[in-house]
């Protein structure tokens, strides 16, 4: 691994959006940011820029309205990218899966890597989630030189 | 028309570092000065109301979903109306669970609008402090209800999930510690010379244009307004003595003070729910479909929150309608923008605590 | 419906200031306005008002093409029921233009609507 993928490595900014969520995994997201369970130490620092992300934390079953916007937000991201759907709703659209203005999950808009399950996802589950996608984006990165 | 020709349109959002949700404001400026503001709203619309109509039974799941902030007060305000449209009398001690997890939420929802407040204000240290001390109330929570977000612990009649004496020893000794703890916090959003020169005079909102924009919760009682619903007794709230807090700034700083002096405000309604708890059931039974109509009113941490439900004697609600409180202070954002600076736009947003979720469904 | 009825509805979406009005008048609050289709084909509008700490309302069933009077100009918390009502029902406002939440021509127009909302929508196990 070269010195520029090593530091990449342990930088790994992240972009939250909300598609229509409930705020109950959002908050998650947001605890994740705070003293107690900090995902800094993993040099991951909440960025809203597209421009500066890496890995995308989408939160909440896809509206009909957020649905350009995320697949906007998806192709400024540079790559290599990680998408990580957090929670039910981003995985399946869990319990509006089937409502008048909801497409879906998010894998019905743009690719999803990692899917995080919990209604609202735990703190801990997301951590989990974060880390696999940082596996997953170290090989990635290999792939692509 | 010169000062017309220099004017500029900026996009605020919908994905934006200050907002938690989507929202977009979209914002005319002369030079630095907001001069004119529309909003653009319904990123976060589900359609909740259709979906809460199909199965009463369900939405007691469903309702808790309309807003994770305040996912509580969602499902009693539910439940309650539900309860009189069948004519029940929910027992006492229900009644004082309810009233102590709904304190609970508020404490954590005013958390979070205080800490994002202090965000946009570029203080991230205390948005952080903020941060840490809520986490003490979700672990309670959590080990009360078994969830961080949604407790779950409804139903139509009542609450599923009691809490027993160890989880009440519990209560009253995280009580203990976390008061201190706000008092602190309390201390330095008070007090910070920083903090109060972003803060102080910031998005004036004043009494009257309040009452005609119908703002209600911590946005109307920062104005001058004593209204807060608790006072009209839902739940158990007619069992304890308080007042309302009110403030006569109705700038930043003032809704902020409203909400701080509210956490701790909570934390005495607590402890004084807490010996009142009674022995007995938790839950009534209801049995068959009901018929009829009631609208439901409980104070959500923003505000107070409306279900309008008319039954129909199936398993299908006739309608079931939400006014909730976001919806009515979104909307006086209108009045508080034109006027400010560019730099204090997300402050003066972030202190409506504007939660889309609940203002969209 | 007969005629006489309809007569008195459209009266009543005229009227709607005045009562408006004289509500506020009274010291009340507007909470909010609820809109529902009634199985004979009308739109029944509920104007929610807190009282002293009680809720009161008045109301009226219109037809489905008839138009309101909007109450938006004489207080400004009324223009969000209003445009709400407008995007999920399609209930005719003076002057108020729909597009507050739905997007044209992605979502179902007036999804509050018996019958139209499609999908069966909160799905929900158990």
């Amino acid at each position: 691994m070269g010195l520029v993928q090593g530091a990449r490595k342990r930088s790994p900014w992240i972009l939250h959006f909300d598609t229509g969520s409930c705020n109950g995994c959002d908050l998650e997201v947001w605890a994740l940011l705070t003293p107690r369970y900090d995902v800094e130490r993993f040099g991951a620092v909440n960025k809203a820029n597209p421009k500066h992300a890496d890995i995308l934390l989408i939160t909440g079953p896809v509206t009909r309205k957020c649905e350009d916007r995320l697949r906007n937000l998806y192709e400024q991201t540079s790559g290599p990218k990680l998408v990580v759907a957090c929670g039910d709703c981003a995985s399946t659209g869990a319990p509006f899966h089937n409502c008048y203005n909801v497409c879906g999950g998010v894998d019905k808009v743009i690719p999803v890597d990692v899917y995080v399950p919990g209604c609202a996802a735990r703190p801990e589950a997301l951590i989990d989630g974060l880390v696999l996608a940082l596996s997953l984006w170290e090989k990635r990165m290999e792939e692509e030189g | 028309m010169t000062s017309l020709a220099r004017a500029t349109v900026i996009p605020f959002g919908p994905q934006h570092a200050a907002f938690l949700e989507p929202v977009n404001v979209r914002l005319v400026l002369e030079e630095e000065k907001v001069v004119g503001a529309e909003l653009n709203q319904g990123y976060n619309h589900r359609g909740m109301e259709h979906a809460l109509s199909l199965d009463y039974k369900k939405s007691q799941y469903l309702c808790e979903r309309v807003c994770g902030i305040c996912s509580y007060h969602h499902s009693s305000c539910y439940c309650q109306g539900m309860e009189a449209v069948y004519g029940v009398e929910v027992p006492m001690r229900a009644r004082l669970i309810r009233t102590i997890m709904m304190e609970y939420q508020r404490m954590t929802s005013h958390l979070l609008a205080l800490g994002h407040i202090a965000e946009a204000v570029g203080y991230e240290n205390l948005f952080m402090q903020c941060f840490r001390e809520r986490e003490f109330i979700m672990m309670l929570v959590n080990r009360l209800s078994g969830n961080r977000v949604h407790y779950s612990m409804n139903v139509i009649g009542g609450v599923k999930r009691d809490v027993g004496p160890e989880q009440a020893k519990d209560v009253e000794v995280t009580m203990k510690e976390v008061r201190p703890r706000l008092e602190e916090l309390q201390r330095v959003f008070r007090r910070d010379s920083t903090l109060g020169k972003r803060t102080h005079g910031v998005g004036r909102f004043p009494r009257p244009t309040a009452e005609s924009w119908a703002t209600v919760g911590p946005v109307s009682r920062a104005s001058g307004i004593p209204r807060d619903i608790r006072q009209d007794g839902f739940a158990a709230y007619s069992e304890v003595k308080f007042a309302p807090i009110v403030r006569e700034e109705g700038d930043i700083y003032a809704r902020m003070m409203v909400r701080m002096d509210e956490c701790l405000q909570s934390v005495d309604i607590i402890e004084e729910c807490l010996p009142l708890l009674p022995d007995g059931p938790a839950a009534v039974q209801v049995k068959g479909h009901p018929t009829g109509e009631a609208f439901s009113r409980v104070e959500a941490p923003r505000g107070e929150l409306m279900y309008y439900i008319r039954a129909k004697g199936a398993v299908e609600l006739d309608r079931i309608k939400l006014r909730t409180p976001a919806l009515m202070n979104v909307p006086a954002l209108l009045a508080m923008l034109p006027g400010c600076q560019l730099a204090d736009v997300p402050g003066i947003v972030v202190s409506v605590d504007p939660c889309i979720c609940c203002t969209d469904r | 419906m007969t005629t006489e009825e309809t007569q008195l509805d459209r009266s009543a979406a005229v009227d709607v200031r005045q009562r408006f009005k004289g509500f506020l008048d009274a010291g009340s609050r507007f909470i909010g306005l609820v809109v529902r289709e009634s199985e004979d084909g009308t739109f029944e509008l509920i104007y929610a008002f807190d009282q002293g700490g009680k809720v009161a309302d008045f109301r009226f069933s219109i037809p489905l093409d008839q138009e309101v009077d909007s109450v938006a100009d004489l207080y400004p918390g009324a223009m969000t029921a209003e445009r709400e009502a407008v995007d999920l029902f399609g209930v005719r406002f003076k002057g108020v233009r729909p597009g507050l939440f739905l997007v044209e021509g992605k979502s179902p127009a007036e999804p509050l609507r018996k019958g139209r909302a499609g999908g069966k929508g909160g799905d929900v196990p158990g």
